[in-house]
């Protein structure tokens, strides 16, 4: 240990079919673990709500019900829906935790691409849509509404994959709070990363700065000319065709997406970066900055696939509270910015 | 804005949002609010607020007061529950609770076990039914005062052996195994609960209750508080709080209560804690089919194996465990008589016989090869929360529509076969039921 720097400490967790792991600074170690341990056994919990694997779970017992149906769903999955019906309604539909059925079709079980009909196509997109849910907040429940196509009994597969991964870190995130643990950084196996308050030295936050450093743009990070953020009071998800190949399929075309290479986004909340990570994969360059550009709160950083990188910010340097407070110039409210 | 406010206002937009159309809204059901039952719960720590979550999906089920002695807890119920569409009153202490709440027909009781006879039978006496977590108590006197209370106030009491209501066991015991009887004599079980090594529960320091109070609710200290489970004045230890579940099904599946038990443990793993860390126990059932036995387990140093029942007799072997995904099948002897009719009836899923015996070319006499048993899935796959089928289980006998599963008389027999593991590892010698010891 390097004298005079206090230590950070590391825990992980293996939950939501990945590992959840939390840097925490400035704390006694004892102490530091204890409040993880509460935060992991929270993440459990919430895995038995939210996961689709779990046939108990709300969200299993969604996808069993009939077109007409209702269930009335605990408050973790009614906010994780009705989080994926904003952020769906907010990019156009890009962002879809229902296009289960059209990815099955398109994309066997290797991932490897399909030729298939256009008829198959319309039919599959008819089944798929957050219009196929009727969300109601005065009584929590779920309505499940025909499809439009032509099995109108066609079930819906929700599947609330990263979003429930970033829910339930900004859920850890609150019972850090209540245990009084500022500085801290969670992520949930690294595609979704929430960095609260100041790492420090030893995280290798610059001395005069505020923060976690954290690593971005990955094989583009020459292009941009950064590879580092350094975030304080919000989240950072990333997504990208480098680890799993072309993964991501436009829920409005049912086609590979086909605009960008790998997309970050960085937002107040791990549920929200993680779901706008995935629709800024799809969007256009131009949807991506008029999304920004009227949400001072919310960053991105995308791959264009023909004109190279876009830079998310002039500087490297994000810091909250000044970034979620920052008087953003007019000229730099253009989040992005062709290189 | 900062984080916590953004989140707030996001789900309020959308709430807004959604409420005006953004997605039609579905039209407010029509109900009877006869059906309505006013519910309070005195205990809100990490079983209590699995209760909570478990009752909210139930039609009718209104919360109207929580009670929990740390504010921790007391402020993490009053906000789940606002945010869930109801608003309750909050109380530290549940004899306040008692004379303020005369409008409650049903309470839950999820505190450490020390106090589940002292409160369930304040309100039980007070005029409410109650549903009591298991264990009754640490203690058979307590526990045995309950069955008491119970029959003389005539208000429902069940406790929370959940297994009894879960429809999955009910199919594998009742159906396929006493009804059935396809597994033959069940001449053993077997049970376990392992789990990883863990470090004691913590608290967030601006939470610590001070010792004014602890020492008014009879706790040591908030170390103790925390970690009520391992000390014996709050509780049974890991063979009472993890084995109750399990070794309530040997007398479930035989119809009786052991005979006998012989059990090893101790405290041999963590430091300070008082309860044994490990119990490795064998239950005698003298039953009218001749003496069966039961082997349970519970590790708290290893995860091994997870939890999971075996039931074995002389035509096959049923595992099944809470979680489907840890056992959920019926493996069949090969000597035993055909299965089919059960698939038929779809009380089992149908499967593929496994190897036939057959014989081997090369030597003189023919040898049978063990054929490997089939495995048999069972049909029938739990689709709500663990819980939720043993509170809707109480709430329709509030109602008047269903008999409990799990009535004091019952759990009562448990308690009695499952604190005697204790006993018995501090005795370190056979130990003998009397059947009257089962009975109040």
């Amino acid at each position: 240990m390097t004298s005079g720097v206090p230590p950070l400490h590391r825990f992980a967790h293996e939950v939501m079919t990945t590992v959840f792991e939390v840097v925490v600074a400035g704390q006694e170690e004892t102490y530091a673990r204890q409040a993880a341990a509460a935060m992991f056994r929270e993440i459990d919990r919430l895995e038995g709500l939210l996961s689709r694997f779990q046939p108990c779970s709300d969200i299993a017992q969604l996808n069993r019900l009939k077109p007409g149906e209702s269930l009335r769903v605990c408050l973790e999955a009614f906010e994780c829906l009705q989080l994926a019906a904003q952020v769906y309604a907010d990019t156009g539909g890009t962002f879809d935790v229902t296009v289960g059925p059209l990815m099955n079709l398109m994309r066997d079980a290797k991932g490897n691409w399909q030729r298939i009909t256009d008829a198959e196509l319309a039919a599959a997109r008819a089944t798929v849509g957050m219009e196929r849910l009727v969300l109601n907040p005065q009584d929590f429940t779920v309505t499940i509404r025909p499809a439009a196509g032509p099995d109108p009994s066609a079930c819906v597969e929700v599947d609330l994959g990263a979003v429930g991964k970033g829910y339930a870190l900004d859920k850890a995130a609150e019972i850090l709070a209540d245990w009084e643990i500022p500085d801290v950084l969670l992520h949930s196996g690294t595609s979704s990363v929430l960095a609260l308050g100041n790492g420090g030295e030893a995280a290798g936050c610059p001395a005069g700065k505020r923060g976690w450093p954290l690593g971005v743009a990955g094989d583009w990070s020459r292009e941009a000319g950064f590879d580092t953020v350094l975030l304080s009071g919000a989240a950072l998800s990333g997504s990208g065709t480098e680890v799993k190949g072309q993964h991501v399929l436009d829920p409005r075309t049912g086609r590979p997406a086909a605009n960008h290479l790998a997309a970050w986004a960085i937002a107040p909340s791990a549920a929200m970066s993680d779901a706008l990570s995935t629709a800024f994969m799809v969007m256009t360059t131009a949807e991506v900055n008029s999304y920004c550009r009227s949400r001072v709160e919310v960053a991105a950083l995308v791959v264009e696939r023909r004109r190279g990188l876009l830079r998310m910010l002039g500087d490297k340097v994000i810091a909250t509270p000044a970034f979620a407070a920052r008087a953003v110039p007019p000229s730099e409210r253009n989040l992005l910015r062709s290189e | 804005m900062n984080r916590r406010d953004f989140i707030q206002s996001v789900s309020a937009a959308s709430a807004v949002a959604l409420s005006q159309g953004a997605f039609a809204q579905a039209p407010a059901p029509a109900k009877s609010k006869s059906d309505d039952l006013n519910v309070g719960i005195i205990g809100c720590g990490e079983q209590g607020r699995v209760l909570i979550t478990s009752a909210l999906p139930i039609p009718g089920i209104k919360f109207r007061a929580v009670c929990d002695i740390w504010e921790y807890s007391q402020q993490y119920a009053k906000g789940y529950l606002k945010k869930s569409g109801h608003d309750v009153n909050v109380y530290e202490d549940y004899r306040d609770m008692i004379a303020k709440e005369k409008g409650l027909d049903a309470v839950i009781v999820a505190t450490p076990d020390w106090m589940h006879a002292e409160i369930a039978n304040a309100w039980l006496e007070s005029g409410k039914h109650v549903y009591c977590e298991k264990e009754m108590s640490n203690s058979l006197e307590k526990a045995r005062s309950m069955v008491l209370t119970q029959r003389k106030t005539g208000k429902l009491l069940q406790i929370g052996h959940q297994r009894r209501s879960n429809p999955r066991y009910i199919h594998a015991i009742d159906r396929l195994i006493r009804e059935a009887n396809i597994l033959g004599r069940v001449t053993h079980a077997y049970g376990q609960w392992n789990r990883s090594v863990a470090d004691a529960l913590g608290w967030p320091k601006k939470y610590a209750m001070d010792q004014t109070k602890l020492d008014k609710y009879g706790y040591v200290s908030m170390e103790q508080f925390r970690n009520w489970r391992w000390y014996k004045k709050y509780g049974g230890g890991p063979i009472v709080d993890l084995g109750s579940h399990q070794i309530d099904l040997f007398s479930w599946i035989w119809g009786c209560n052991p005979s006998a038990i012989v059990a090893m443990g101790g405290a041999d793993y963590y430091k300070g804690r008082e309860w044994f860390d490990n119990v490795m126990t064998i239950y005698e059932f003298n039953t009218p089919e001749g003496v069966n036995r039961a082997y349970y387990q519970v590790l708290t140093t290893t995860k091994r194996g997870g939890f999971y029942e075996q039931f074995m007799g002389v035509n096959g072997a049923l595992t099944i465990s809470e979680v489907s995904a840890r056992g959920d099948t019926v493996e069949r002897e090969a000597h035993a008589p055909s299965w089919d009719e059960y698939a038929k009836k779809g009380w089992l899923k149908p499967v593929k016989e496994a190897i036939k015996p057959t014989t081997t070319r090369n030597v003189a006499v023919d040898v049978r090869v063990t054929a490997e048993a089939g495995k048999w899935p069972l049909p029938i796959e739990l689709l709500k929360p663990a819980h939720q089928p043993h509170l809707e289980n109480f709430f329709d006998a509030v109602r008047g529509r269903a008999k409990l599963n799990c009535p004091p008389e019952v759990a009562f027999e448990t308690a009695v076969a499952v604190l005697k593991a204790n006993d018995a590892v501090v005795a370190g010698r056979r130990i003998e039921f009397k059947p009257e010891e089962f009975k109040v």
